[in-house]
């Protein structure tokens, strides 16, 4: 019945979804396009010694797994934060559901897969694009990291749904994009190496689950290989603060309906 | 078209008492991002990128984060901010019932959120100092004035992009297909003249381009190519009556017809 | 059987304490009225039955079960029109009754066989494929009792059904609530229209303050509180009047009386005094016990 009611919940996302499949894939397709020409072409013209795995590597081969993480990321969080805000808020959607027989874990569960869905459209939108312009191979290494992708794009989904938990306007995700998708954009190594920046920084780098998820996936997708031990110890890692964060969120957003 | 400047000052006023509310969330948004981006790219491509233009990355980055700061805050307040205003909480045509006119608020809307803007550039240019990275601080002061105007002329464009698209859900194209290529492809980041060529001729239809053809040179503390300059204030000041008139007349049909 | 049995039932939000202690019942298969003045507690008590809001005291049983541990199954018997119209903006009319019905789990072809006879039962049926937006504020609202009867519950709360609809919509979905009531449903509702209260209630329970003041059939509390006939005496009001015994209430300008026998009033008034005499009804009833003043 869990999962009856979840399907339930994220089938009406996906029904809204269906009717903008056109504009979606364009913008999904056109952005990183945009990032791709800008920074693989204009700044590539400029960049030297980037590496991956010890071999130096053309920029754009640098960036499509960078911008592939950074399109999950952005995707998943968006969902979860400003669009399910605007259903919980504005249009009581989560208040017409709880009437219904389904729970508040089902809700959420709906909010957060169908994010991590969408988010996911958004990856095959760049893996594609990447593909056509030789910023990334095609090949078995793919089966990884989608799988990876997904996991990561749950735990961003979820740490938007801790925004929402806490969220009183629209005003206040200003936040939550400053502080934390923002840094995840820049400071993560979408663009050049977390090694570039002063030890502390790398530090807090690292305790975003993004930094894992771009290193993860970059050497998945470039150099094709990773340490077993350390790619275990990241995946735990973002699983880590997935769990964590869905806990925070779920007794938030308990405390503030219920109560 | 005439504007009434007391009731300006009375509009300026109420957006002041707005902003005072939510100073946190707009001070974050505003300003923290642009220097988060400054330092995290001077920083992490400043090693990759030994020289561009003949000086250190973070130093050739600053003047054009500071550029492209306005190019941001105005698209988002001249489409959500006011479509907010006009069609969600209808406060527009509160306004309008009194003696207030349609060409007040529209200056108005401009004008307060260039002001909001104002203090991100400042500040990036304070911390852009303390990397070392303002080589002409009287350069950079005289390019103050310079990007306020281009934020009006941004906001003006934006201004009529959202006034006829229409409805919200369409704003998101406008990001798409104006803010984000004029942010990426305007020389922000990297050096237009070292670019492929079709992106230099590309990069001719952004002013935020122009506009960096002037600032550049003076935050550098080098000579600006005064007569080019010119060209560029003309045809920006003529871009700005256009679109105000223009986004003055739709907002006319909108609202009254 | 009781569908709802409430024992001092409270919640206190912070300082504020919405509902003090209520106490009412609503047996199966009739339709009880809460009915109170603006943040008299209604909507919140509401919610406290449908699990949305938790007790802070008191005991809740909804089908003989305690509100916090109510089953799937017993929440599927529970249907809510809530004040809002909180219609799925996204999606059309039929697809707001199926996807609705989704969340409920039951089958694809009970779902769409409830939908056909739902939206003929509340005349939607040449809207079914229209946005919610485009519909009138009627329509939506016969959609929203339509959404609540999707998994065919044996308990329907509608809180304020018809607030702001025109006398025609209005009158439709009286129509449809007492069919409902003849199908052996049990209906609570919440409304600021007597005249609807009156015409769809077998109990009225009367709130506010968070308390309930008094409870009983139409007839019984009009009988209790406000006899047959009320006059309404502009001040100044003759000696005569003022001396005798009559209840009575002064309301400012003017002073109500309420008698069974509306000779015994008009004999005490000399000519030429201004006056006005009607049937009382449970509006009187209302003012009497919760104050002619304004709230909030």
């Amino acid at each position: 019945m869990f999962f009856k009611t979840v399907y339930a919940l994220w089938y009406r996302h996906f029904l809204t979804w269906k009717t903008m499949f056109w504009s979606s894939l364009t913008s999904n397709v056109f952005n990183p396009l945009l990032f791709l020409f800008s920074f693989g072409f204009g700044m590539g013209a400029i960049v030297e010694n980037i590496e991956v795995g010890g071999q130096v590597v053309d920029y754009l081969v640098y960036i499509v797994p960078g911008m592939m993480a950074y399109s999950g990321m952005f995707t998943a969080s968006f969902e979860t934060s400003i669009s399910a805000f605007a259903r919980y808020y504005m249009q009581s959607y989560w208040d017409q559901v709880l009437a219904t027989p389904a729970m508040l874990h089902h809700l959420m569960m709906g909010e957060i897969l169908w994010a991590s869905t969408k988010a996911m459209f958004a990856v095959v939108c760049v893996l594609l694009v990447g593909y056509l312009f030789e910023g990334v191979v095609l090949d078995w290494s793919i089966l990884w990291v989608l799988p990876v992708m997904f996991l990561g794009c749950f735990c961003f989904a979820t740490c938007g749904m801790v925004a929402t938990s806490f969220a009183k306007s629209f005003e206040m995700f200003s936040y939550f994009f400053t502080f934390w998708v923002t840094p995840m954009f820049i400071f993560s190594g979408v663009f050049f190496p977390v090694d570039r920046f002063p030890e502390m920084v790398q530090w807090l780098a690292y305790l975003l689950p993004m930094t894992h998820l771009v290193d993860i996936v970059r050497d998945l997708s470039v150099a094709g290989v990773m340490d077993a031990g350390v790619l275990m110890m990241k995946l735990a890692y973002i699983a880590f603060v997935a769990v964590v964060a869905y806990a925070v969120a779920y007794r938030n957003m308990k405390h503030r309906i219920f109560d | 078209m005439f504007f009434s400047i007391p009731n300006i000052a009375a509009l300026m006023n109420r957006y002041y008492i707005e902003y005072r509310q939510l100073i946190g969330a707009f001070f974050f948004g505003d300003v923290l991002e642009r220097v988060m981006f400054f330092i995290a790219f001077g920083m992490g491509l400043g090693r990759a990128v030994a020289q561009i233009d003949g000086v250190d990355y973070i130093t050739f980055l600053a003047p054009g984060i500071a550029a492209g700061s306005g190019v941001f805050i105005m698209a988002v307040a001249t489409t959500y901010g006011v479509s907010n205003r006009y069609e969600g909480s209808a406060i527009w045509q509160s306004w309008l019932a009194t003696p207030v006119r349609l060409q007040d608020i529209l200056l108005s809307e401009l004008i307060f959120n260039m002001l909001r803007a104002t203090p991100s550039l400042v500040i990036l240019y304070i911390v852009a100092y303390f990397f070392d990275a303002v080589p002409s601080v009287s350069g950079a002061i005289l390019s103050l004035p310079v990007l306020m105007f281009a934020n009006l002329v941004y906001g003006s464009i934006t201004l009529n992009m959202g006034v006829y698209l229409g409805r919200m859900l369409y704003f998101r194209y406008i990001q798409a297909l104006w803010v984000m290529p004029m942010y990426l492809f305007s020389g922000v980041f990297f050096d237009i003249k070292e670019a492929p060529e079709w992106m230099q001729v590309f990069a001719n239809i952004f002013p935020l381009y122009h506009v960096l053809e002037v600032v550049r040179p003076l935050v550098l503390g080098r000579p600006v190519d005064l007569a080019q300059a010119l060209i560029s204030f003309t045809v920006l000041s003529v871009i700005f009556v256009v679109a105000f008139c223009l986004a003055y007349n739709q907002f006319k049909k909108r609202l009254f017809d | 059987m009781n569908i709802i049995h409430a024992e001092n039932i409270q919640k206190s939000f912070g300082d504020f304490e919405a509902v003090k202690g209520v106490d009412f019942k609503v047996p199966q298969g009739t339709c009880v009225g809460l009915l109170g003045p603006n943040g008299a507690g209604k909507t919140t008590t509401m919610r406290m039955i449908m699990g949305l809001s938790s007790l802070s005291a008191g005991s809740l049983k909804v089908f003989d079960t305690p509100v916090d541990k109510v089953t799937r199954a017993e929440k599927m018997k529970i249907g809510l029109v809530p004040q809002e119209d909180n219609l799925d903006p996204d999606l059309s009319v039929r697809q707001n009754l199926e996807i609705y019905g989704s969340y409920f789990g039951l089958e694809k072809s009970f779902i769409q066989q409830q939908a056909d006879s739902l939206l003929e039962f509340m005349q939607l049926g040449e809207k079914a494929n229209n946005r919610v937006n485009h519909l009138s504020g009627g329509m939506k609202r016969r959609l929203i009792i339509a959404r609540a009867l999707i998994a065919d519950p044996e308990f329907i709360i509608l809180d304020e059904p018809t607030t702001g609809l025109d006398p025609q919509a209005r009158v439709l979905i009286w129509k449809s609530l007492l069919k409902l009531k003849d199908q052996g449903k049990t209906l609570l509702l919440t409304t600021h229209y007597m005249d609807e209260a009156q015409r769809l209630c077998d109990n009225i329970v009367i709130v506010d303050g968070g308390k309930v003041l008094d409870e009983g059939s139409p007839k019984e509390l009009i009988s209790r509180h406000v006899k047959n006939h009320v006059f309404e005496v502009q001040k100044p009001v003759p000696e005569a009047l003022q001396d005798s015994d009559i209840d009575h209430e002064d309301i400012g300008d003017s002073v109500l009386y309420y008698v069974n026998n509306p000779d015994k009033v008009k004999h005490l008034l000399p000519d030429g005094i201004t006056y006005t005499q009607r049937v009382s009804n449970l509006e009187d009833v209302f003012l009497r016990l919760t104050g002619h003043k304004l709230r909030e």
